[in-house]
């Protein structure tokens, strides 16, 4: 019978979805609004009991149109706007522009900016990763330390890297840092003396959570066996960073292609066995240290001289890159974040294709919750580490 | 097998010559863009990297980077495929295809044959257009929120 109020309330809107009960499997939505998403996913779900069936993520609710916009802008006004691509690890997302415009135009970075683009990057990797652990702690209810105290303590750490960040760009988030031909600020005096104690700092920190989490009988139940992701899986799917790692797959950009002279630098990759949630941890756990390592050699290493090499512009249209394209790619916090850019030769990009590690690492999830339990869902969730800001773009 | 011995080996088989540089540049027909997928996963290039899209305004170049991670051979695999024109998917080959296609049917409107599930990923399920398409507009509200 149609509602005589309003007649058009019986129209089934095409955007509903539509419920089926099929036996004893029920049919039910998480997300978008889900407080361990990490931002805005849905999920859903088809559920046999507690058991997992099928999970089907629905992404897009952070698309902010970003590979258009681009399109639309010069190069120098895409720097600030790529900060805002993955927005817990911004320098990195700076840097893999900068540098892919450096590739295409041919232009040479001052060692001094190469090693600050390095010291940049490793603090933001580090600060990056204590995001991930203390909301972690928070997805697995408690099993670290209890509630939020995990949680606390490493945004507490976070805090003195992001002053650091401060110190020298003025901004805690989105810095605009890098610039093409090299960064945009001098360190302040005394910034390496700063740094060194918060090495300290953070070393002795890291390690506590260290035995925090390998001592931990519950995070290691809810941890270990979950989510287990085979090589050639992570392969196909396009898998990087601490995902890919953790399967046994010794790849790190840093080590193989290096860039920004990473070849300078002493430190190990990490890698997991197992390839389940526990691996994936740990491999994150152990790169903190291997960051701190990079950053010390960094800041013991900085030579002097210039930061930028590029010459000053009265207007943002004056930079033009060669027609071409080229693809450039670095070692994000999550994984090999790729930048493919298409050039036609004028002052903007003809194409510009974000190559987002979340994105390929998220698309794992409908095969790794399939046969668990749905609590297990956000313990596989949070081992991926998505950022939605680069998944929707 | 390094990357010219790939390009060489390309080259017997289909016909192609490949742009050797970074990454082995390849543009080729439409048909032979799935036997090739094919032939460079047999060959070992078992890491899907991205697929992508170009509007060159009469033509949409579909880009597909392929790689080995160990022996660091990349291949961008190219074709050129008509505005809503179709291409054989490698969803069933690689499983990282399955939502760089998905993303570039929603941004470009090229359709994928043999997809498991081709729908729009990053807008929602009632958008009309294909918004990385050189002929959108950026300066006005589009259909249907005009």
């Amino acid at each position: 019978m149609t509602n005589p109020t309003n007649p058009t309330a019986d129209a089934v809107h095409p955007l509903q979805t539509q419920v089926e009960l099929e036996g004893d499997t029920l049919l039910i939505n998480m997300g978008p609004q889900h407080p361990s998403t990490h931002g805005v996913l849905r999920i859903i779900l088809t559920l046999k009991g507690e058991e997992v069936i099928k999970a089907e993520p629905v992404i897009g609710y952070l698309h902010r149109g970003f590979e258009k916009l681009a399109e639309n802008l010069t190069y120098i006004q895409i720097v600030p706007l790529v900060d805002r691509m993955d927005y817990i690890a911004n320098v990195t997302n700076e840097l893999a522009f900068c540098l892919a415009i450096e590739k295409l135009m041919k232009v040479e970075v001052p060692r001094r900016a190469a090693y600050l683009r390095v010291l940049t990057s490793e603090l933001q990797r580090i600060a990056s990763h204590l995001v991930w652990l203390g909301t972690y702690g928070l997805d697995l209810g408690g099993a670290l330390g209890g509630g939020t105290t995990l949680f606390m303590y490493c945004f507490r750490e976070r805090e003195i890297i992001l002053d650091l960040f401060e110190e020298l760009t003025g901004a805690r988030m989105m810095y605009n840092f890098n610039q093409i031909g090299g960064v945009r600020y001098q360190p302040p005096a005394g910034f390496g003396l700063r740094v060194r104690e918060v090495l300290k700092k953070l070393d002795k920190a890291i390690s506590e959570y260290q035995d925090m989490l390998e001592d931990n009988y519950v995070f290691k139940v809810r941890t270990k066996d979950i989510g287990i992701l085979t090589p050639q899986l992570a392969k196909s799917a396009g898998a990087e960073g601490p995902v890919l790692r953790g399967s046994g797959v010794k790849f790190d950009l840093r080590k193989n292609q290096p860039y920004s002279g990473y070849e300078e630098f002493k430190f190990d990759i990490p890698t997991g066995q197992k390839g389940d949630c526990l691996d994936r941890a740990k491999v994150r756990i152990a790169e903190m240290k291997e960051s701190l390592k990079i950053v010390y050699q960094a800041i013991e290493g900085l030579p002097e001289g210039a930061i930028s090499s590029r010459p000053s512009v009265r207007v943002a249209a004056a930079v033009k890159t060669p027609e071409g394209e080229v693809y450039s790619r670095i070692e994000s916090p999550r994984g090999e974040l790729g930048v493919y850019l298409v050039s036609d030769g004028s002052a903007k990009p003809y194409r510009l294709k974000w190559r987002a590690p979340s994105f390929s690492n998220l698309s794992l999830l409908p095969q790794l919750v399939a046969g668990h339990k749905v609590a297990d869902i956000m313990a596989v969730l949070g081992s991926l580490d998505p950022v939605f800001g680069e998944v929707d773009r | 097998m390094t990357k010219q011995e790939l390009a060489a080996k390309i080259k017997e088989k289909f016909g192609y010559d490949g742009k050797v540089g970074d990454e082995v540049e390849l543009l080729v027909k439409r048909e032979d863009y799935r036997p090739l997928a094919e032939f460079l996963k047999a060959e070992g290039l078992d890491y899907y990297c991205f697929a992508t899209a170009t509007d060159r305004k009469e033509k949409i170049v579909l880009t597909t980077r392929i790689e080995n991670l160990e022996k660091q051979i990349a291949v961008h695999l190219s074709c050129e495929v008509e505005p809503g024109g179709k291409v054989r998917s490698l969803a069933d080959l690689y499983a990282g295809a399955d939502w760089m296609e998905r993303e570039v049917f929603d941004l470009f409107g090229i359709q994928f044959d043999g997809h498991p599930d081709l729908k729009r990923i990053l807008m929602p399920e009632d958008y009309q257009g294909y918004p990385l398409r050189k002929e959108f507009p950026l300066d006005q509200p589009y259909q249907p929120y005009r």
